[in-house]
């Protein structure tokens, strides 16, 4: 760790190429020197984004099925739904019918 | 078209399937790059959507209709990598071979695509989601840090670090 900052020579020559460990752990804990080394455009000129878009691209029929997919599972959840209030209908009764309405039994 | 944000703030039921169309891009790529998996990623980003629709009427707005979208994929995310926990090592599983895509006037080496791909794997999943947020999706430092949910600083720092070590992935590029 640096007392002080590094000079803006080793800032650049760090954020370009050169591996040293010291500028990285100051750099992760500054962020005054975080925006000098911003500013040097690492990576700017490649590709990133359009290689990343090509790896992460998904097949052209998964919107379809995504779309299917989606109201399969709405429907069988908003199914399960109703299958619950079913259940729960001779569960609230029987709590009727034996008072069990909150009362705490105190008295 | 009426879009999902608009049929939300009209107060009516939220369309499912314009929720999906609209946002099933962007998150199955944040979710992709999490996972690594195709078959993991598709479940993982109907879920998120699903999820998403199903929370919508209490959308507040303060965030975009996208990132909060893109907020729900990451959380449910994270949630399925942390049960698998250590997470899988073995390579991308991906839908189809891209080697020599052509996307716009880039046409990808397969060797350059697999030193890209094991850079990125050595990276910590919200490092790749934070990669991606930024470089495929556009999105600001201060909305990835509102999406993963990590200071400013760490989102700043973290993407910084990763730009360097895929540019030395993609030295051999030209």
């Amino acid at each position: 760790m640096f007392f002080s900052h590094p000079s803006k020579r080793r800032l650049a020559a760090w954020a370009r190429d050169v591996d040293d460990s010291r500028v990285q752990v100051h750099v992760e804990q500054c962020l005054r020197c975080l925006a000098i080394v911003e500013t040097a455009g690492v990576g700017d000129e490649l590709p990133l984004g359009t290689v990343l878009r090509a790896l992460l691209s998904a097949p052209d029929a998964l919107e379809e099925e995504l779309v299917e997919r989606a109201e399969v599972a709405r429907a069988r959840r908003a199914s399960l739904e109703v299958l619950g209030g079913l259940v729960a209908v001779p569960w609230e009764t029987l709590r009727l019918m034996i008072g069990d309405e909150g009362s705490s039994g105190d008295d | 078209m009426q879009t999902a944000a608009a049929t939300s703030e009209a107060g009516q039921t939220p369309d499912l399937e314009q929720l999906v169309r609209d946002h099933w891009a962007p998150t199955y790529r944040v979710v992709m790059a999490l996972v690594r998996d195709h078959a993991l990623a598709e479940d993982i980003t109907q879920e998120a959507l699903l999820k998403a629709w199903k929370a919508l009427p209490g959308f507040r707005g303060d965030a975009s209709l996208r990132n909060w979208v893109l907020r729900i994929a990451h959380n449910t995310a994270i949630s399925v990598l942390r049960s698998r926990k250590p997470e899988p090592r073995e390579p991308w599983n991906l839908p189809e071979s891209i080697s020599g895509r052509d996307s716009s006037d880039l046409v990808i080496d397969e060797l350059m695509l697999q030193q890209f791909q094991t850079a990125l794997s050595a990276m910590p999943a919200s490092t790749r989601a934070i990669v991606v947020l930024r470089e495929v999706e556009g999105r600001s430092y201060e909305e990835i840090a509102d999406i993963v949910r990590l200071p400013l600083s760490t989102v700043r720092t973290r993407l910084f670090r990763a730009r360097k070590e895929l540019a030395v992935a993609l030295k051999g590029w030209r």
